[in-house]
């Protein structure tokens, strides 16, 4: 009996051992792959991670006159590409996981993960948390931007209080389903993130990580924004503020145009790098390999000296010419961030449209003197009125803004205005249009999204 | 000193005799001797005192005493039993008797060496009976020839013969001892099984839960390299799945039906006491002496949260005390058939064809063709040049061409898998060991694909401070070597890789011939890609080498009688390296540096961003698990009570580390790499083509470390043998990530009630002299340590944006309410046996209800997660196993059959995420189960036919439609037809064995029935981007009126997915799997002992498996597991088994 009492009181002593150095033991990281972010260089992996974070939709470029498809590369297009070409009603047939959509939220989830993690952190208020607090603001604002100018109506101060917008998802959790909200709640919550952003990003432009945002591009985007919202006079000031923290521009005769990618990632008019999504490669991929050919009437609008045209196009061997590669350097999809020579054409614009034409047309003339063949003497560009200065310039955004993504809601704010634009095309004999100002010209929210969450669907 | 002793001793001998002068008279037979020392006190007054331990006073003697002296009573009375007397007044006083040397030397001379042979009634030898000399601890084991030999034997021994169910046998030594013959104790003759789960033996009647048992005989029955695939056919509860339902995860072996979604669905296998998580493989079947099944909760609720998948327990083979060192070696060599290329239908050549010209007509090549450098197939690159005067005869030729012609002759064969083991065991009073090597080399069937093994195992048991102390050690190890090659998967079914006489072509895979050629202008690596040189060359033949020690130490302490205490460790070290060699001569590195490089335009100056060089991909893998176990085990008899108690705490961890990395620009004969030249972060342009990437670095390290901590109790109680009661508890708790501490663990227990019928006095059924009824209730668990509450994120050296800095994706969302998976199992169970055994078996009824599955859950878009993992399904699993196994024959001819029937019906009761449209049902159903059906269901659209034009008909609404956008959309599920289950309801084997003299024949006939699979057919979408893996390509609509006689819609270009959907998931398509095939043969011959012959039961074999299906269900002669694909080869194996 003595023996069994050794044995049990041995063997609770061991038990007990192995107890309290239990919970140690089973604290233990499964993975060392996996983290919980916790710390500030853990979130700075998340945003760095440009794959998920520094992209756009695509739908905006496929369905845009940029460009155009041989009715037998359209037949091995994918159903949601077919039906972007063609404006077609029913714009995904079976198929989900739409990127345009996704992705976009994917970005907010993300951005929405570093910043509760921020909040959390002991050094919430060091500069590198305020960075990196700024760069997720920016980052959110964007995708939200991205997803308002494609599955919304376009911003009209009489109705955005009742237009539909987007759910706006301010935090991590899946637990929960936001619904669509109004037109001006997004846009509010947009200026919102930015302004935050503005205020705590880094004033300079970065040299070499041009994924991460500073407060150049952060103005820049409020300029786009703004301008999308045909709020011109804010605009202006947006545009004003960006450039005046950056405004480089490249001279074209330093650039090489026999080479299939003129641009590097780090080309000096960059301001922060976003690009399309790789999807509806038939549509928008641009290289020499594409079927995909530019419009003969954009082409047309190009002048033989407008250094331009040997830049951003390729000539096929069937004569007709291709979109090389952009701002984002080896990119196969277009360049979808932002960058100086927009925010000129911004501020020409607002000022032509404030009746300051001299002003416009000198703005116009910074940038187009960089455009041209030295060779041969420019002649600055004139104008008589701020109507065709404004017409002129609107002209030159669509030489200058060509294959970024921004056509598309251009359109949909010219129009607004009463350009009165009707786009054409016409597939294997059969035409195609477009009429202005079309239910077609906003984008259905994808079916997988409305089956799950139940939010409303547009009109189209 | 001795010899004084002796001195003293033989003169008490002398001088003792002659004292007393009382005589007795008493003439009984069989009296003992106890009562006829009573009757000495009667007779004579004398009392007679002894030792207990000394004498056995029960021994019966004949007494035939008739006024004989008493020290003549005694000295007969004694005789043979070592013992003497002395006579001090009136008592008489037995002692030792002290042997005088001379006694000793005639004794020595006189012992002799007893051997003969022991048979049962039916005069078959029986093994493993006990020969004791009594009084002695003097004893062995008859051999499996019945046969025994003892050496010293005094010749006035006597032998204890005894054998489990047998009446005992006493009989007096003698040297030549043949035909022992032992009686049945009647009824009875059967072997006590003792149930092992791993934790501890049972006898079988103890036992109240499920469980198969399969011993050494039902291993060695087949012949593979695993030992798993031994328990196909053989195991009653358990079924290997189908290949189709395997691609769409479901694990291997099922036991009990599936009882997780998307957790781990794999058995838990416990190899010698501890689990197992290493490579299967590296355990050679010809080492495991048996094989336990646990499938119900009773028995895994031992095993913990791991053993909601049923729990397989492998115990290896173990030497035997005091025995002989035995010899046991095997041989076997199996030969497969070629793989049959041709089973899958598929468009011919020359159908193909014409599909390319019509593609090519419409204009489907032309961005290819106009890039300038993607591949072309042959046909096109025919069309592009219609004016060539040879354009129908070079068509006219690719019509006539079959890839598979060439893809079999020079890249497939028969297979040849050899396996040879040896093995050594034996035993002294106070140690037993078992030593074995084995040999594996396998050829595949494809072409430079092998893998040999070699395994070594050494065990040892020690018996200390009188066996009250047992110390086991194993070693186990096992090396393997897996080379696999690339193979080689054609484009075009016309394709050509040789020409007539065998020498290489090359082939259009990524790039155009012509571009191949001519790119660079010579400044470029050799561009083609030839199939048969990569072959012949072995080029990036993938070696994979492992190496696996397990080191089991175990001490066992008996501490007073029934009170056990053990402790137990397990390590376990794996180390496997993959390691792939692309040479530079290989299409594989010259495609890559040939693609990086880049030729200034302008200077012609060359930059090979990736070095010349071999590129070689190394990956390792570091495998070590540490198991500690620390256990009381209480047995304890009394009355009619028996009680069997363990408790113990278990602690684990398993570990993983990986590291891999690519070397660039490697040179193979010095092994230096020019990685530290290669500029990682820059993105390079492709040569061809607008792609650009940067170098893949591949390297980084990962690790995973799986912890467990677990308490368990585990109790059973026992009466009379009639009612016994059983009860374990377990508590498991894992370093799941993230969780709150009370949420690492899960309380699981079970309670178990068997009651033998026939033990119970109102029993008196002759017939059925065997009747026992068990039942058993509880909880066993899962656990997936991927996920975790926390939202987790993952990154490492790979993870590297475009501007060259590291990043991390988020890999987990945040889960706080994330739980294990628990299963509830509910088991009856019926043994029975019949008089003489002739019929035995048991039935089962089981139940297992699970819960908070982890499940796969599409979650809206705007969440920013698409697919949600989490605690979200119940499934609830009902079944039936039926075992009988009955003797028709007896006698010479003997002819035994096994039945086997397990019957499952499963159901998903509980998926709370409303899941995808009508198509997503039928494409996929296991990702999106449906409350009400089994999670692996076969959906179908409802077809009605084809329409004036062919096209393919659904409903919608109920009414026929062409809509199909909106079919496929649909959510109605009423819309949709339910064929039935994917895997099989019924399944089971007939397993019969005939015996005739020595010649031994067993065949195994498999069948599964109540299941579905779909037919392929005409797959419009995948024919025109370039897949001609279909049938019916022929039956296709072409003409107005084919729609009376056909089903296969007409192709449309462009293809409509939803179109060719509707039809391809149709229910025209879906057929019943049910099948009987028969599985294998095995026939075998065993040598009858001859003296010449130095084996003892040599026994050689021959076994066929696959033999052949003997009815299907389906009339396309499709085999069921096999709809598309290769089906498994038939093979055949011949092989010896003897011990020296």
């Amino acid at each position: 009996m003595k023996s069994i009492k050794k044995l049990v009181g041995l063997s609770i002593l061991i038990l007990g051992c192995v107890a309290c150095k239990k919970s140690d033991f089973l604290n233990k990281k499964p993975s060392t792959a996996i983290t919980d972010p916790s710390s500030l260089s853990d979130f700075e992996l998340l945003l760095n991670n440009n794959i998920v974070m520094n992209n756009s939709g695509g739908l905006s470029q496929a369905s845009s006159d940029d460009n155009e498809i041989p009715y037998s590369t359209y037949q091995v297009a994918s159903v949601t590409e077919r039906n972007a070409y063609i404006w077609n009603k029913d714009l995904y047939g079976d198929e989900i996981n739409i990127q345009d959509w996704n992705a976009c939220y994917q970005q907010v989830f993300y951005a929405n993960v570093v910043l509760e993690g921020l909040a959390k952190s002991d050094s919430a208020t060091s500069v590198k948390a305020q960075y990196l607090k700024g760069w997720a603001l920016f980052a959110r604002a964007f995708a939200f931007y991205d997803l308002t100018k494609n599955f919304c109506k376009a911003y009209d101060v009489s109705s955005a209080k009742q237009d539909l917008g987007i759910p706006l998802r301010l935090s991590s959790g899946i637990d929960y389903i936001k619904s669509r909200g109004t037109l001006q709640e997004s846009y509010d919550q947009i200026f919102s993130d930015l302004n935050t952003s503005v205020s705590i990003l880094p004033r300079e432009r970065l040299s070499v990580d041009l994924n991460r945002p500073s407060r150049t591009a952060a103005y820049a985007l409020l300029a786009r924004i703004a301008l999308d919202m045909r709020n011109y006079e804010l605009a202006e000031q947006y545009a004003d503020q960006s450039l005046s923290l950056y405004s480089t521009l490249i001279d074209y005769n330093t650039i090489n145009q026999t080479s299939a990618t003129p641009f590097s990632k780090t080309n000096n008019e960059l301001i922060c790098n976003y690009g399309q999504q790789g999807v509806y490669n038939y549509l928008t991929s641009n290289y020499s390999g594409s079927a995909a050919r530019v419009s003969p009437i954009l082409i047309a609008l190009y002048s033989p000296n407008d250094l331009r045209l040997k830049t951003y196009f390729g000539e096929a061997p069937d004569g007709r010419y291709y979109k090389k590669r952009g701002y984002n350097g080896m990119g196969l999809y277009p360049f979808t961030g932002l960058a100086t020579d927009e925010l000129y054409l911004i501020k020409a614009e607002c000022l032509a449209r404030r009746g300051e034409t001299q002003l416009a047309i000198d703005k116009l003339n910074q940038l187009l003197i960089n455009r041209f063949d030295k060779s041969i003497r420019y002649k600055p560009l004139k104008a008589s009125s701020s109507v065709e200065a404004l017409s002129k310039i609107l002209l030159e955004r669509r030489k200058e803004l060509v294959w970024r993504g921004l056509r598309w809601h251009d359109l949909k704010r010219l129009n607004k205005e009463g350009a009165n634009i009707t786009l054409t095309r016409i597939l294997n004999g059969v035409k195609y249009t477009l009429p202005p100002n079309d239910a077609r010209y906003i984008f259905p929210i994808p079916s997988d999204e409305i089956a799950l969450s139940g939010i409303q669907q547009n009109d189209r | 000193m001795r010899l004084l002793t002796f001195i003293i001793f033989a003169g008490l001998l002398l001088t003792g005799s002659s004292i007393f002068a009382q005589n007795l008279t008493f003439v009984k037979k069989e009296v003992s001797l106890i009562q006829l020392f009573k009757e000495i006190k009667k007779q004579t007054n004398f009392n007679v005192i002894w030792n207990e331990g000394k004498l056995d006073a029960e021994v019966t003697i004949n007494a035939d005493f008739r006024n004989a002296p008493l020290e003549q009573v005694m000295t007969t009375a004694l005789n043979g039993q070592g013992l003497t007397y002395t006579i001090s007044e009136k008592t008489i006083i037995v002692t030792v008797k002290e042997l005088s040397f001379a006694e000793k030397l005639v004794k020595l001379f006189s012992s002799i060496e007893v051997s003969g042979s022991v048979r049962g009634e039916d005069n078959l030898p029986l093994s493993g009976a006990m020969v004791n000399v009594k009084g002695r601890k003097k004893y062995t084991y008859t051999d499996s020839n019945g046969e025994f030999k003892l050496e010293s034997i005094q010749p006035d021994a006597v032998l204890i013969i005894s054998c489990l169910g047998f009446q005992p046998k006493v009989i007096k030594a003698n040297e030549d001892l043949k035909d022992l013959k032992l009686t049945m104790i009647s009824g009875e003759l059967r072997e006590v099984e003792i149930v092992s789960n791993g934790y501890q033996s049972l006898p079988k009647e103890r036992a109240t839960g499920s469980f198969v048992q399969i011993d050494k005989d039902l291993i060695d029955r087949s012949v593979t390299t695993t030992i798993l695939n031994r328990l196909d056919g053989v195991s009653s509860g358990l079924i290997f799945t189908s290949p189709v339902t395997q691609q769409i995860g479901q694990g291997a072996i099922e036991i009990h039906g599936r009882s997780t979604l998307f957790g781990n669905a794999n058995p838990l296998i416990v190899l010698d006491n501890f689990p197992y998580d290493g490579d299967l493989n590296n355990i050679n079947p010809n080492d495991v002496e048996s094989i336990t099944i646990l499938k119900d909760a009773a028995a895994a609720s031992a095993w913990g949260a791991r053993s909601g998948n049923g729990v397989i327990v492998i115990t290896t083979k173990k030497g035997a005390l005091n025995s002989a060192p035995r010899i046991g070696f095997n041989a076997s060599v199996s030969i497969g058939n070629k793989p049959d290329l041709y089973y899958s239908p598929q468009l011919s050549s020359s159908e193909y064809i014409d599909v390319q010209q019509f593609l090519y007509n419409k204009g489907a090549y032309t961005t290819a063709i106009n890039d300038g450098y993607s591949a072309l197939p042959p046909a096109v690159e025919i069309f592009r040049n219609p004016s060539d005067p040879n354009y129908q005869s070079k068509l006219n030729a690719l019509r006539n061409y079959d890839v598979r012609d060439q893809l079999s002759k020079y890249f497939y064969r028969s297979s040849i898998n050899q396996q040879y083991q040896a093995n050594v065991s034996g035993g002294g009073h106070h140690q037993k060991y078992y030593v074995s090597a084995g040999y594996d080399r396998n050829l595949a069937s494809e072409v430079g694909n092998s893998y040999n093994r070699i395994n070594l195992g050494v065990s040892n048991t020690y018996y200390f401070l009188k066996n009250k102390l047992e110390l086991t050690s194993g070693l186990m190890y096992s090396g393997s070597r897996t080379k696999n090659g690339t193979g080689y998967i054609y484009n075009n079914p016309y394709d050509q890789f040789a020409d007539l006489n065998g020498n290489t072509l090359p082939v259009a895979n990524v790039l155009r011939l012509s571009y191949a050629q001519t790119a660079g202008n010579g400044k470029l690596l050799d561009w083609f890609y030839r199939p048969l040189e990569e072959l012949r060359n072995r080029y990036n033949t993938a070696d994979a080498s492992l190496t696996d020690y397990r080191i089991n130490l175990s001490l066992n302490y008996k501490i007073v009688k029934g009170l056990r205490a053990s402790v137990l460790y397990n390590y376990g070290k794996g180390k496997s390296n993959s390691d792939v060699l692309h040479e530079l001569e290989s299409f594989y590195t010259r495609n890559l540096i040939n693609t990086y490089t880049q030729i200034d335009t302008a200077t012609g100056t060359v930059m090979y961003p990736l070095p010349i060089g071999d590129i070689y991909v190394r990956q390792e893998s570091n495998i070590q698990s540490q198991n500690g176990r620390f256990q009381l085990n209480y047995d304890r008899a009394w009355g009619k009570h028996a009680l069997n108690l363990l408790a113990g705490s278990e602690i684990r961890e398993f570990r993983v580390d990986e590291a891999h990395n690519q070397l660039y620009g490697y040179n193979r004969i010095t092994g230096n790499d020019q990685n530290a030249a290669v500029n990682f972060k820059e993105e390079y342009p492709y040569f061809y083509g607008a792609g650009s990437s940067i170098i893949d670095p591949n390297r980084g390290p990962i690790g995973t470390v799986d912890r467990f901590f677990s308490y368990y109790f585990n109790g059973a109680y026992s009466y009379a043998e009639k009612y016994i009661a059983s009860f374990s508890v377990r508590e498991d708790e894992s370093n799941l990530f993230g969780v709150t501490t009370n949420q690492k663990g899960i309380p699981l227990w079970s309670a178990g009630f068997a009651w033998a019928i026939n033990k119970e006095s109102f029993y008196h059924s002759a017939w059925l002299p065997e009747l026992k009824l068990r039942a058993t209730y509880g909880f066993t668990g899962n656990v997936d340590n991927t996920l975790s509450a926390y939202l987790t994120t993952q990154s490492n050296e790979e993870f590297i944006n475009s501007y060259g800095t590291r990043y991390s994706v988020i890999t987990n969302p945040p889960n706080p309410s994330l739980r294990w998976e628990k299963v509830e199992n509910i088991n009856l169970g019926i043994d029975f046996s019949s008089k003489n055994n002739r019929l035995s078996g048991s039935i089962e009824l089981w139940e297992k209800k699970a819960m908070d599955l982890i499940g796969n859950s599409p979650i809206a878009p705007q969440t920013g997660v698409s697919l949600f993992k989490g605690n979200s399904a119940n499934t609830l699993t009902k079944g039936m196993d039926i075992q009988l196994n009955h003797i028709n024959l007896r006698g010479a001819l003997k002819w035994a059959t096994i039945l086997l029937y397990n019957y499952i019906n499963s159901k998903v009761t509980a998926y709370k995420i409303s899941n995808g449209k009508n198509y997503n049902v039928v494409s996929a159903n296991y990702s999106n189960p449906i409350s009400g059906f089994p999670y692996y269901s076969v959906f179908s659209f409802k077809y009605a036919g084809l329409n004036k034009t062919g096209d393919p008909q659904g409903y919608l609404n109920g009414l026929v439609s062409t809509d199909y956008g909106a079919i496929s959309n649909s959510k109605n599920r009423n819309e949709l037809i339910y064929n039935g289950s994917a895997t099989p309801t019924s399944f089971g084997n007939l397993i019969n064995t005939i015996d005739y003299k020595n010649f031994s024949l067993s065949f195994n006939i498999s069948y599964r029935l109540g299941y579905y699979f779909r037919r392929n057919s005409l797959n419009n979408i995948a024919l025109y981007r370039g897949t001609y893996t279909f049938a019916d390509y022929e039956n296709r609509w072409q003409n107005p009126g084919d729609e009376d006689r056909t089903i296969v819609p007409a192709l449309t270009y462009p293809a409509n997915g939803d179109r060719t959907n509707l039809y391809l998931y149709s229910n025209v398509l879906v057929e019943k799997a049910d099948n009987i095939r028969l599985k294998d043969i095995r026939l075998s011959y065993t040598f009858p002992k001859r003296p010449l012959i130095p084996f003892k039961n040599l026994n050689l074999f021959t076994y066929v498996t696959n033999v052949g299906i003997l009815w299907r269900a389906n009339s396309y002669h499709i085999d069921p597991d096999y709809p598309t694909g290769i089906p498994l080869v038939r093979t055949i194996a011949f092989g010896l088994k003897s011990d020296l």
